[in-house]
């Protein structure tokens, strides 16, 4: 794939949006048709060779609307972009056409009763750089904080550091409000609200384009960082369970690795004891002793704190070695691993981590990040994948799924086939209301394609 | 009689010292009367002499008077326990925490205080540095930080923080034993549990250390329902939405919100079962749009704000709603049940259908083991002690357990074989002569 749109007169359309900016460097361009996507190597194979035909960066939602009247004027595909920090390909142009790269939409527009209104664009690091001197921080952000936009991760992402408080994006109460841009004739402005916001999360921009999101802060704490190590992961499981359940103790992040995962943390390792499972967490001040206490009581050691604020020896935040981070760090030393992405749920959830353990070994190790889901505690299993083969990482997978571990596909950029397993009949009809010619990000969400191939549309 | 005993007189010294027999029989009560059973056992218990000690040096001092002079020794806070956990059984002296009422310090999320500072005075305090207190019983007006740690067990905040007793809810107690010469013990982590809802029986609790929560703006809403099973759905359901911020998920039957004065008639539509909610101002919506999907209408929502004039819902719940009940109807009394975690929505109901308007269903949402529970305080139309027993055995066989409001024996209340053990062999080393609220501990008495 090359562009894909050769039909189009580029330098034309360019200079029909001006004064909106726009990149048509080919290596630019290529640099902003991508994201992630190479952690799988399947996905790697399907889309190192996307890229778009045009990146237009619009400076105001009028900006975006003049962009999608004119891209559905002449049936040129918009696909939208925050910091590319996805992993499936999510803001990856597969038919070519605008790349719409709404980072310069990121002013902060209000902040009250801990309640924040600010543009899609909006770092998630400069938005807590505006709240937390108010004393306001993001319930829950994913581990690339410091590059991912506010809308990018609402649009494309989960949940993250914080979850094990709030649950996760599609948890209700998470995101207030949403302001939807049309991809129609006259685009329109949709003001969502409530449970309709739904139709718009995690739908890859698809089905409209989010200028705006109203999301309900959580109370800023000065987090407490640090490392815990276990004899083993059934232990280091044991521990992220109870701490996750221990309503006493307030903390942000629980995220546990064997020594498989664990060996790659390149800046800790000085600090973790070789061939130990460990648990990473962020805890608030007050509760460090009870925590203490918990992680002697169940065999564990703290070998590594830092105070919030603190300096150690140019150690990354620790929540940058977890969530879809922990795979970045094997990656950077072994290009062949890839990873999975399944959820570990129900009264005997732990016995099914252990389970999957004793089954793949240090084929997979083991990576969990222990979250709320539906009120109650359970853990994402990020496991890394030493990766021998298309046709062996569907058996694990299909291991998974029969042993009751529902697997979200991180190797596939299609949304139903990806986390959300079913078609969203709320996010369908979505979208044959405001994109009814599938023009926004083409090619993601299969059920649309069925209808309009049934439809002829196709 | 030991007031009167000079000899003791002249070890107080100095204390300010109450004798008056009004005063006496005034402040040896607590809310006990909700149970004709306890009200029948406690009428006319009191205290020979109330010692108001202002500081902890005066505390040792009389703690070391009743242990020479073998005189027994009652803690009171702000008397707002419903067991008669501050009743003196067998008279001797009262001690008054109200003047030890200094807090200490606030910081870093964590709050210091005497026994004695009310926890309504503490949580405004905390407030005005950016915390409140993460739980507080009803009571939160007249109760004592003291009383609520060695008496309470849970409240308001529960839903998000769990109980007291929950590892990292309390963080530190500083206690005075009750010997000759008695020692100043600070207790940390485990070790809390020595004093911890143990009714004053081990020691004496000086200094209370709390974690707090960060403050929210918090707004009050009253939801109705016509259906009780779909209200019971709708209260499990908002205390396990975790994106939905909570302090209060509480709920009410009809007819128990007949004897609630104080709100307009039209928040408590006739025959509505209500929900009471305390939920952070941004998540406001997301609990409008959630009644409503449930079949249910707003009818209450209002901004709390610290104001004398106005009752705040939370005084309708948690033991405020047995309270509003029986100021109306002096014959009813109550239970205070323990629910089976994943299946207490279904028992709820099934109580509720099994007994009808006999015992008005009343619950309190909570986090347990990370997960929502309920309690439930169930208000009851009471006809006799053989009747209220075949409740209790009704609800048993919905796997309803009781901890029983209708004993001062601190064992009834279901405490936990690992505490009880530990609080004996604390009482064993801190208050040998067992002087200490006798008659609370039962494992104690047996010795």
């Amino acid at each position: 794939m090359d562009g894909g749109m050769k039909a189009i007169d580029w330098p034309g359309v360019l200079a029909d949006l001006a004064p909106i900016d726009c990149i048509a460097d080919r290596a630019l361009v290529r640099q902003k048709s991508r994201d992630f996507f190479w952690y799988s190597p399947v996905l790697n194979e399907r889309l190192k060779g996307v890229r778009g035909d045009l990146v237009v960066c619009p400076a105001s939602e009028d900006e975006v609307v003049r962009t999608l009247a004119y891209c559905h004027a002449r049936r040129i595909p918009v696909t939208p972009r925050g910091a590319g920090t996805g992993n499936y390909g999510q803001a990856m142009p597969i038919e070519g056409g605008v790349v719409l790269d709404l980072g310069r939409l990121d002013r902060f527009l209000s902040l009250k009763d801990g309640v924040a209104c600010v543009q899609a664009g909006l770092k998630l690091s400069d938005l807590e750089a505006h709240s937390l001197p108010q004393g306001w921080e993001l319930r829950f952000h994913p581990s690339t904080r410091r590059t991912a936009t506010i809308g990018g991760f609402i649009a494309g992402g989960s949940g993250g550091v914080g979850s094990i408080q709030f649950g996760g994006l599609r948890s209700r109460g998470n995101v207030l409000g949403l302001r939807v841009i049309t991809m129609e004739e006259k685009p329109r402005a949709l003001e969502l609200r409530g449970d309709e916001v739904m139709q718009a999360i995690h739908a890859y921009g698809t089905n409209g384009i989010i200028t705006e999101l109203k999301i309900p802060l959580a109370r800023a704490w000065p987090w407490h960082e640090t490392i815990v190590a276990f004899d083993d992961i059934g232990r280091a499981a044991a521990f992220g369970n109870a701490l996750g359940e221990a309503d006493g103790l307030t903390k942000k992040l629980i995220s546990v690795f064997d020594w498989g995962a664990a060996q790659y943390f390149r800046p800790l390792l000085a600090h973790l004891p070789a061939g130990q499972a460990i648990a990473l967490c962020l805890i608030a001040d007050p509760s460090r002793e009870a925590f203490a206490l918990l992680a002697d009581d169940m065999g564990g050691r703290i070998v590594f704190e830092r105070a919030a604020g603190g300096d150690a020896e140019d150690i990354p935040p620790l929540y940058e070695f977890t969530w879809n981070h922990t795979t970045l760090w094997a990656l950077k030393a072994d290009r062949t691993i890839t990873y999975l992405q399944c959820l570990f749920d129900g009264p005997d959830y732990l016995d099914k981590i252990a389970r999957a353990v004793a089954t793949f070994g240090d084929e997979t190790p083991m990576h969990l990040e222990f979250t709320r889901v539906d009120g109650h505690v359970a853990a994402f299993g990020l496991q890394l994948v030493r990766f021998t083969g298309e046709q062996r990482l569907y058996e694990i997978i299909a291991w998974l799924e029969a042993a009751g571990c529902p697997v979200a596909d991180p190797h596939t950029f299609i949304l139903e086939d990806g986390g959300m397993k079913t078609i969203d009949a709320a996010q369908l009809a979505f979208k044959r209301q405001n994109d009814p010619l599938g023009l926004l990000n083409p090619g993601k969400m299969k059920a649309f394609r069925a209808t309009c191939l049934i439809h002829g549309q196709g | 009689m030991i007031a009167t005993d000079p000899a003791f007189r002249a070890a107080l010294d100095g204390l300010e010292l109450i004798d008056h027999p009004v005063q006496l029989r005034l402040r040896s009560r607590d809310f006990y009367w909700y149970s004709p059973i306890l009200k029948a056992e406690l009428d006319g218990k009191a205290a020979d002499l109330i010692v108001v000690p202002r500081t902890v040096d005066e505390v040792v001092r009389v703690a070391a008077a009743c242990a020479r002079f073998g005189v027994p020794l009652v803690v009171r806070g702000g008397a707002t326990g419903n067991y008669g956990q501050m009743v003196p059984l067998q008279g001797g002296v009262l001690l008054d925490m109200a003047r030890l009422d200094r807090t200490l310090w606030v910081e870093r999320g964590r709050g210091r205080f005497e026994a004695g500072v009310r926890l309504g005075d503490a949580d405004v305090l905390c407030q005005k540095q950016g915390w409140e207190l993460r739980m507080f019983p009803s009571t939160r007006r007249q109760a004592t930080v003291g009383g609520y740690v060695c008496g309470g067990a849970a409240g308001v905040g529960s839903i998000r923080y769990g109980q007291l007793r929950d590892a990292g809810s309390v963080l530190a107690l500083k206690v005075v034993t009750c010997e000759p010469a008695p020692r100043l013990i600070e207790l940390r982590g485990v070790d809390i549990g020595k004093a911890l809802h143990a009714y004053g029986t081990t020691c004496i609790v000086v200094e209370v250390e709390l974690a707090l929560a960060p403050a929210y703006p918090w707004v009050e809403m009253v939801a109705a329902f016509d259906d009780f099973a779909a209200a019971a759905h709708f209260a499990q359901a908002l205390g396990e939405s975790d994106g939905i911020f909570l302090k209060l998920d509480s709920l009410m039957a009809w007819p128990l919100p007949r004897y609630f004065r104080g709100l307009e008639a039209e928040t408590l539509p006739e025959g509505r079962h209500i929900g009471m909610i305390m939920v952070a101002a941004g998540n406001a919506g997301t609990v409008r749009d959630l009644v409503r999907e449930r079949g249910g209408a707003i009818t209450l929502e209002r901004g709390y704000v610290e104001d004398r004039a106005i009752t705040p819902l939370y005084e309708y719940t948690w033991n405020h709603t047995t309270l509003q009940a029986l100021k109306v109807d002096k014959t009813v009394t109550y239970l205070q049940t323990i629910f089976p975690l994943g299946a207490n929505v279904e028992a709820l109901i099934a109580s509720h259908e099994m007994f009808g308007d006999e015992v008005m269903a009343h619950a309190e949402f909570q986090r347990r083991q990370g997960r929502t529970n309920c309690s439930s305080l169930q208000v009851v139309r009471y006809s006799d002690e053989a009747r209220l027993w075949e409740i209790v055995r009704g609800m048993e066989t919905l796997g309803i357990r009781l901890s029983n409001p209708h004993s001062y024996i601190l064992e009834d209340k279901g405490a936990r074989v690992l505490s009880a053990d530990l609080q004996l062999a604390f009482k064993r080393e801190a208050d040998p002569q067992g002087l200490l609220n006798p008659g609370k501990m039962s494992r104690w008495t047996a010795a």
